[in-house]
């Protein structure tokens, strides 16, 4: 499954802009899930540290950071939405992420700006 | 603490029933807008991709001792994530019997808000405590984008749930701007945004592979 048959990328080591269709011949491993590509999109719209993917048995939490000079995406362990005692069930974990980063806004908070890639790619983008 | 039933709820069920903000998208494909009116997010999502290599293992997630252990800020938050445990050392039931603890999509596609509902009360009860910094009445909600946010006039998908600052009745910019209108929505942060999706579509083991090799890529790189 393709995420985007047209779109643009950045290498952040040669400065240069590229089609991920030119990537696509050269990169042999499989492609990141659409929904995956679309929560990403999703968070670095709102500039968010952290998102979700939640299906009927588990969730997934995400969270942008910068690794050196460029963004990456943490994936978390998947979490089940059902209770098991001594186990992280999705309420819980939700509930903690809400709390502790929209509500006090703790360290690293909510708020992420725009990644580098991402200020590229919108750069590029728009002036097509 | 007066939160089980409030208007925010109320009206959250009305706009799910008028306009079912919840969705299952069978196109799962990012549409691609031509017009150069399009604002400039409209294009962003559209262009945004994310390589492989960017993927990551969140190695120091949370765990249930250091969740459990936050909680306890609260009076009968830890015995709503931990029950049994709470029925164990306390003759007293929870303050909040919470169920489901997740999303129901077995009745033929259609989801249970009920978990968000719980959700939502759960948040809540962090605020009656939380810093005098927080404004009367404002608070953190999980809803519908469609429902406050600038981009319900976009023609561009957009996320399932997002969470913002409301008084419950307006959308509200953070804890300490109070505005007394929803004119005001455009300035709206989105605090967290979340996607639903049928296990079909996605779980958590078509993300392996690509984690494998970013475990693979972290040990080439350790040695």
């Amino acid at each position: 499954m393709k995420a985007n048959n047209c779109s643009f990328g950045f290498d952040a080591h040669s400065g240069s802009a590229f089609h991920t269709e030119d990537m696509e011949s050269q990169d042999t491993e499989e492609e990141i899930p659409v929904p995956v590509v679309q929560l990403y999109r999703y968070m670095e719209m709102n500039h968010n540290s952290f998102g979700y993917l939640m299906n009927e048995t588990e969730l997934i939490m995400f969270r942008r950071r910068v690794d050196g000079d460029r963004m990456c995406l943490d994936v978390s362990p998947p979490v089940f939405n059902h209770y098991s005692e001594g186990n992280l069930n999705a309420l819980m974990v939700l509930w903690y992420f809400h709390v502790k980063y929209a509500v006090f806004n703790d360290e690293p908070g909510y708020y992420m700006p725009l990644s580098h890639e991402a200020s590229r790619s919108l750069t590029i983008g728009t002036a097509q | 603490m007066h939160f089980y039933k409030d208007s925010l709820d109320l009206r959250s069920i009305s706009i799910h029933r008028k306009h079912s903000p919840i969705r299952f998208s069978c196109d799962l494909r990012p549409r691609v807008f031509a017009s150069k009116s399009i604002p400039n997010y409209c294009v962003m999502n559209s262009e945004l991709t994310i390589a492989p290599e960017q993927l990551r293992h969140w190695y120091n997630f949370p765990t249930f001792d250091e969740i459990i252990s936050f909680s306890k800020r609260w009076t009968g938050i830890e015995a709503v994530f931990n029950p049994i445990q709470n029925t164990l050392s306390s003759t007293n039931e929870s303050r909040f019997p919470i169920s489901p603890m997740g999303f129901d999509l077995s009745q033929g596609g259609e989801y249970d808000d009920e978990f968000i509902r719980n959700l939502n009360r759960l948040i809540r009860v962090a605020h009656c405590s939380s810093t005098s910094s927080v404004s009367d009445n404002l608070y953190v909600v999980i809803d519908s984008p469609n429902f406050a946010m600038h981009w319900q006039h976009s023609h561009e998908a957009w996320a399932d749930l997002v969470a913002f600052w409301t008084d419950g009745i307006h959308p509200q910019a953070g804890p300490s701007d109070r505005n007394p209108t929803s004119s005001a929505a455009a300035r709206v942060p989105c605090l967290l945004v979340g996607e639903l999706r049928r296990s079909r579509d996605f779980k958590y083991s078509h993300l392996a592979g690509h984690l494998r090799g970013a475990t693979e890529r972290k040990v080439a790189t350790q040695l």
